[in-house]
């Protein structure tokens, strides 16, 4: 039905050293998506669509069928070169402008 | 009575002396949306194993082993925002250690009572008798606890939860093969009912989104209705199952309130005094037939 999945994600590391480029942030990703599912997950075709190198914050793209994937192998990361780290994946969505803003965050009252 | 709202992480690790790491792991919980945390402090059921008396005048130690809940600050301080419970883990062996463990008196003051059986024995023990809310597992090692249906199923009828946390899986990758093959026994024996998913985190870098946790349901074997459930309706179920463990056998009263019509007379603009009693008849017939005491019925003035 949906061709593609898109992720807002961003990458919060323990101690803020390193600078990290777009090519390496990717390169994590597929070793991620590698330890959980090995080379069949690693050759799912993920893109980085947007990259802000300050925030370490990214635009994801993967194909639907595996958004699982690529969502379970972020969820289970735990470290970036010995660093410890998280992925908070702040929204995700078949459609990439809804990624704007989402009422998950609202306080409904 | 007990309201549960929100998504809920049943298992916030505590080793009873690191206080900072707990608060700043309950913030994250709280920043990232969960509303109900449950900080869990866990006991090594062998102490109860009491040594033989070598002589015959020396008495035993009269004291409770178990560690009262000691977290009382940290409730305090997030109230409002986050819902905290305490919650007690016992790993135990024999049916000896079970018995000692319902008589502490301390255990008793836990919200929720979880259990690691170690063997196959206390396994049977935990399903099918003993009086508590969670069975749970230590991640490092798995044992040779053989799950069957039948006695999923007997637990399930009992009313208790089954457990899978997601932080060692994180952590290691031994204890997330050992994490997901217990998964998927679950769901091959028990069709995965009355699964809680929570975190075991001991520090903010460990726990993970509500919605990441819900897709981490569907590696362990959930589908996605169980997934979200298990960190929400699952949890609720477990609290107020283990509510009424702690409150044992209740009765329920219904009763009228007397205080409600002491003056009935007053708001009636008609002045016809059969009409009033038409009204007052009726109501006055129910409550004979229901209520025989006489200290129920009001005091109506016709």
């Amino acid at each position: 039905m949906y061709r593609f999945y898109y992720f807002d994600v961003s990458l919060e590391l323990e101690q803020d050293t390193t600078e990290i480029s777009a090519v390496y942030f990717k390169n994590h990703v597929m070793h991620l998506l590698n330890i959980l599912f090995g080379e069949d997950g690693a050759s799912t075709a993920v893109d980085v669509l947007k990259y802000d190198e300050l925030s370490r914050r990214a635009i994801l793209r993967c194909p639907s069928a595996s958004y699982v994937k690529l969502r379970s192998s972020l969820t289970l990361c735990e470290k970036f070169n010995n660093i410890r780290c998280v992925y908070r994946i702040r929204n995700s969505s078949p459609c990439l402008l809804s990624l704007l803003n989402t009422s998950r965050g609202y306080n409904h009252y | 009575m007990i309201s549960v709202r929100g998504f809920c992480d049943l298992n916030v690790f505590s080793n009873g002396e690191n206080k900072t790491s707990l608060k700043s792991t309950c913030q994250a919980l709280l920043d990232l949306g969960y509303r109900t945390v449950a900080i869990n402090s866990i006991f090594n059921g062998s102490v109860f194993d009491t040594k033989k008396k070598k002589k015959k005048g020396e008495m035993q130690e009269k004291g409770d082993v178990v560690p009262p809940p000691a977290n009382q600050d940290i409730i305090k301080e997030f109230k409002g925002k986050l819902d905290i419970y305490e919650r007690l883990t016992v790993s135990f062996s024999t049916q000896l250690q079970a018995h000692k463990l319902s008589q502490s008196v301390n255990a008793k003051m836990y919200s929720i009572l979880a259990v690691i059986p170690t063997t196959q024995v206390a396994f049977q023990y935990a399903c099918s008798v003993m009086d508590v809310d969670l069975i749970t597992f230590d991640p490092d090692d798995i044992g040779l606890v053989k799950c069957s249906r039948k006695m999923y199923n007997l637990a399930v009828d009992r009313g208790l939860s089954f457990e899978i946390m997601y932080m060692p899986a994180i952590r290691d990758s031994t204890a997330r093969k050992n994490i997901i093959q217990l998964a998927h026994f679950y769901h091959a024996f028990g069709k995965s009912k009355h699964i809680v998913i929570s975190s075991g985190a001991a520090n903010p870098f460990h726990v993970r989104g509500p919605y990441d946790v819900i897709n981490l349901g569907l590696l362990f074997g959930l589908s996605e209705e169980q997934s979200k459930c298990s960190i929400t309706t699952a949890c609720r179920f477990l609290l107020i199952k283990a509510a009424g463990r702690r409150l044992g056998k209740t009765i329920v009263i219904a009763n009228k309130d007397v205080n409600i019509d002491k003056e009935p007379g007053k708001d009636n603009v008609i002045e016809n005094d059969e009409v009033d009693q038409d009204f007052e008849e009726p109501v006055q017939k129910k409550l004979r037939q229901d209520c025989p005491e006489s200290s129920i019925a009001p005091n109506i003035d016709t």
